[in-house]
Order: C-alpha cells, then sequence, then structure tokens
C-alpha cells in the first residue's frame, strides 16, 4: 500500500480486522496523518458494530444473571470510576484533630505513660501499615497471575497453532462447498420432539454437503441422530456426532450421481449405525428453495 | 437502544450501582450471548464471553467516553473481541468442540478494533441487519468468516482457495454496501 487510494480500500478491512498484521501496520501509519481515512475508519467501525448486533439474540439461561453479577462486580473498578465515588470528606480534619501537641507529649514522656489517642493512633499506624504491605502482597499475587496467563496463553498459541493444521482440511472441505457458485442454502426447522431444534445446510451439487444444527434434545440411550437428503428419495448422509450442548456439524461429499436434493432431514434411528431408511417421525427438516445468487 | 439512558446507566455502573449493571445486562445480554454463540458455538464458552464483557463494562465504566463511543457500539464490539479471544483459545482444546463453528482458523494476535470508538445508532443496526441479509451469498460468507470468525484476508484465501484479490474485492465491496445503508 502506497497511494492513498490503496489506503482508503484497507480502512473497510481493518474495521473487521481483517488486514493482515504487515497491511494494518502500514495503514496505521497512514491513519495517523490522514483525517478522510480517519473518517473512513469511524464510518466502517459502525458497520462492524451494526454486523455485531446484527446476530439473532439468543436466551439467557435464568440464573446466568446472578453469576455474571456476582463475579463482575468482585473485580475492583478502574480508577476513574472510584475518583467519581463521593468520599467522606470529614475523615481529613477528624484525625488532624487528634494530632499530638507538644504540652501532651512532654507530659506523657514525664509521667511515663501514654495518652489513650496515641495509643489509639499508633494502633491506626500500625494496622494501615498492615494494610499496605497486605495491598503489596495481593498486587504482587496479581503481576504473578499475569505472568503465569501469558505463560499458559503461550503455551495455548503453540498448541492451536499445532490443531489449526489438522482443522485446515475439514475446514477447507467446508468452505469449499460455501463457496462454490451452485450453493443451496436450506434452513431447516424442528419438528415433533425436537421443535426448539435449528439446522442449516449447504448444498452444492458438484462439491458435496456441509450441515449444522443447535438445540437438538438429548435421545434415549441407543439411538443416534442420522442426516438424509431427499432426492427425492432418502439417502442416508451419516450419523452425527451430537455435542453436549445439542449442536452438531457435518461436512460429507455426497455420490457425483445424486439426482437433484429436494430436501434435507434428520431422524433419530438405533444406534450405533444408523438405518438405512429413516424411522419417522422427522425431527428436524428444510426444503430446498432455490440456488443462491453470486 | 435508548443512547441518553444507557450513558446514565454506565455513568452509575461507574459509581458503582449494581443495580445499574444489572439493568445494562437486562438490555444487552440477548445480543452479547447471541453474537457469543455466533463465534464459539459452545453454550458453556458463550457464556463465559457474557461474563468476560459484563465484568469489562464493571471495571471500565469509569473509562467510558460518551462523546466517542455509544454504549451499544462499546459493547457489543467488546463481545465480539472476547469471543474471538475465546474461539482462539479453545482451539488449545478442540477436542472439546468439533463443531463447524469453531472450524475457522483464528487470528493469533488481537487485532480488533478499539471498542471504545465505535457509534452506532439503532436505526443504523437494523439497516446494517437488512443489507447483510441482502448481500450476495459469496460476498457475505467472506464478511462472515472475517467478522464472526476472526480472519484476515489471506487465511480467508488460503483456507477457501478464493484468489486474495478477489477475497479482498468481495470484502471491500460487501463492506461498501454496508456501509450505503448506514446512510439510508
Amino acid at each position: 500500500m502506497t497511494t492513498h487510494d490503496e489506503f482508503a480500500a484497507a480502512a473497510a478491512a481493518y474495521a473487521i480486522d481483517a488486514l493482515d498484521r504487515d497491511e494494518a501496520r502500514l495503514f496505521e501509519a497512514h491513519l495517523a496523518t490522514c483525517a478522510e481515512c480517519q473518517r473512513d475508519l469511524a464510518e466502517y467501525r459502525r458497520v462492524a458494530a451494526g454486523l455485531g448486533l446484527a446476530v439473532d439474540p439468543a436466551v439467557p439461561a435464568p440464573d446466568l444473571k446472578a453469576r455474571v453479577l456476582a463475579r463482575a462486580t468482585a473485580q475492583p473498578q478502574s480508577s476513574v470510576g472510584i475518583k467519581a465515588r463521593p468520599t467522606k470528606s470529614g475523615d481529613g480534619p477528624r484525625l488532624r484533630e487528634q494530632d499530638p501537641s507538644p504540652n501532651a507529649l512532654e507530659n506523657a514522656r514525664q509521667s511515663g505513660r501514654l495518652p489513650w489517642w496515641l495509643l489509639a493512633a499508633a494502633a491506626m499506624a500500625f494496622l494501615a501499615t498492615g494494610f499496605y504491605a497486605w495491598s503489596l502482597r495481593t498486587q504482587l499475587a496479581a503481576v504473578r497471575d499475569t505472568a503465569n496467563l501469558a505463560a499458559t496463553e503461550a503455551r495455548d498459541t503453540r498448541a492451536a497453532m499445532a490443531n489449526m493444521r489438522l482443522d485446515a482440511a475439514r475446514l477447507s472441505r467446508a468452505v469449499d462447498v460455501i463457496s462454490s457458485p451452485d450453493v443451496v442454502r436450506v434452513e431447516l426447522a424442528g419438528q415433533a420432539t425436537a421443535k426448539s431444534a435449528t439446522g442449516r445446510a449447504y448444498w452444492s451439487r458438484t462439491r458435496g454437503l456441509v450441515f449444522s444444527a443447535s438445540l437438538l434434545p438429548a435421545l434415549p440411550a441407543g439411538r443416534v441422530y442420522q442426516l438424509w437428503v431427499l432426492a427425492p428419495t432418502p439417502v442416508s448422509v451419516g450419523v452425527l456426532s451430537v455435542n453436549p450442548d445439542g449442536s452438531t456439524s457435518l461436512t460429507t461429499t455426497l455420490a457425483s450421481n445424486l439426482p437433484p436434493v429436494a430436501a434435507v432431514a434428520v431422524t433419530a434411528e438405533p444406534g450405533p449405525a444408523g438405518s438405512a431408511a429413516p424411522t419417522m417421525p422427522i425431527l428436524l427438516v428444510g426444503a430446498v428453495k432455490g440456488t443462491a445468487g453470486n | 437502544m435508548n443512547a441518553e439512558a444507557d450513558r446514565q446507566l454506565i455513568q452509575a455502573v461507574a459509581e458503582g450501582s449494581t443495580e445499574a449493571l444489572g439493568r445494562l445486562y437486562d438490555r444487552y445480554v440477548g445480543i452479547v450471548l447471541g453474537l457469543a454463540r455466533r463465534v464459539v458455538s459452545r453454550l458453556e464458552d458463550a457464556e463465559e464471553v457474557v461474563q468476560d464483557v459484563f465484568t469489562q463494562v464493571w471495571r471500565d465504566a469509569g473509562r467510558y467516553r460518551p462523546e466517542k463511543a455509544s454504549v451499544a457500539g462499546w459493547i457489543v464490539m467488546l463481545a465480539r473481541t472476547r469471543a474471538i479471544d475465546r474461539l482462539r483459545s479453545r482451539r488449545a482444546r478442540p477436542d472439546e468442540d468439533r463443531g463447524l463453528e469453531t472450524g475457522a482458523l483464528a487470528p493469533l494476535a488481537a487485532r480488533t478494533a478499539d471498542p471504545e470508538t465505535v457509534t452506532i445508532e439503532a436505526h443504523q443496526a437494523i439497516a446494517i441487519k437488512r443489507t447483510l441479509a441482502t448481500l450476495p451469498e459469496n460476498q457475505r460468507v467472506l464478511i462472515e468468516l472475517a467478522f464472526y470468525k476472526g480472519l484476515t484476508h489471506s487465511e480467508i484465501a488460503g483456507e477457501t482457495g478464493v484468489p486474495l484479490g478477489t477475497v479482498k474485492t468481495r470484502i471491500r465491496t460487501a463492506m461498501e454496501t454496508l456501509r450505503g445503508a448506514l446512510a439510508s
């Protein structure tokens, strides 16, 4: 990137973090001196926020609020926030009223006894010192935690890099289907005992099928979910491996001589291998409506 | 989204009001959880994102500057950042999640936009949502891989086989279309 036009093109991608690192650095250097790019970026960031708000809202578990609030408010607030709190303005003057006078100290030295307020002040000073030490220890522990966290994250990152390579082939197949020119999206709706379940499939006649679903209810022992395409007679795509939260996904190629798919469906079948033909009722189904545009 | 009410709630949170944080939670938990589930898929992870977001709102409310960002923009971009972070850390334990939703590569370093400088109004958010649904599939998929899965241009090109130049052009075209929706 060297010309303003190229940087202007980069603003859109920068707003959704799609620039590669080197490009992002170049853009940031230009951004600091270019009011036009700053305006563009502000607009594109609005788009990014809109993309965040474009998702369908989810319904939280009833107890989530209590858990979230309890853990959040156990954390200290930033100093700016703390400053905004009202302070007890009377603390200072009250302490000053107890400042020892020269006469009092002299009297104490002569009598060999310290007055009660001086002992109290000493006790307060001792407590304050103790609190300060405790506070330092807490901060030190926090620093240690941060260092440990950084080390853990570094290990996680290395492991993540290794796993990325393993997943790349699977992802590549899925994206190959989703980005193919003849892809068709199929929305599946829950039926019968799985009414809350939803699913989505991408079918490409040339490249295969990508399927995902969520909120599938747990099945009785010995039963498994099985995915079918209706072409128009039912053809098994495979048994689904469902996560504990009811989500599942599957990417596969389909036989090249398969007639056009009219619908995608899920049924519950005897496990672990499933059935040769679907057992009623259908639990999730969606019809192929037409080819997506490009 | 009621911008003025939001600002008052953030101010009250900055002054230590748990009740105000609870009201912000009520207003935004649906969208935060929805966005988190879109990114990380697993409910447990998505709930942790919700926890992270509202903890940060509690901690940083005193630093919030209403002239720089709408509360909705701030919270939703916090949610996106935390969700992408969690997607990345989840990848270290892929055996716990084989879903397509987490199949995308995650960036190795945070490159997310500064959430404190995002402003958005309710009608603009609605316009973006409508326009997103009308984008050509081959543009929308790329935007989704970038925004909801944290992939860069070259990562998308590498994983999809779509030429890098085409990825850049489609993402830019889509973003320009969405930007146009802001003014509508």
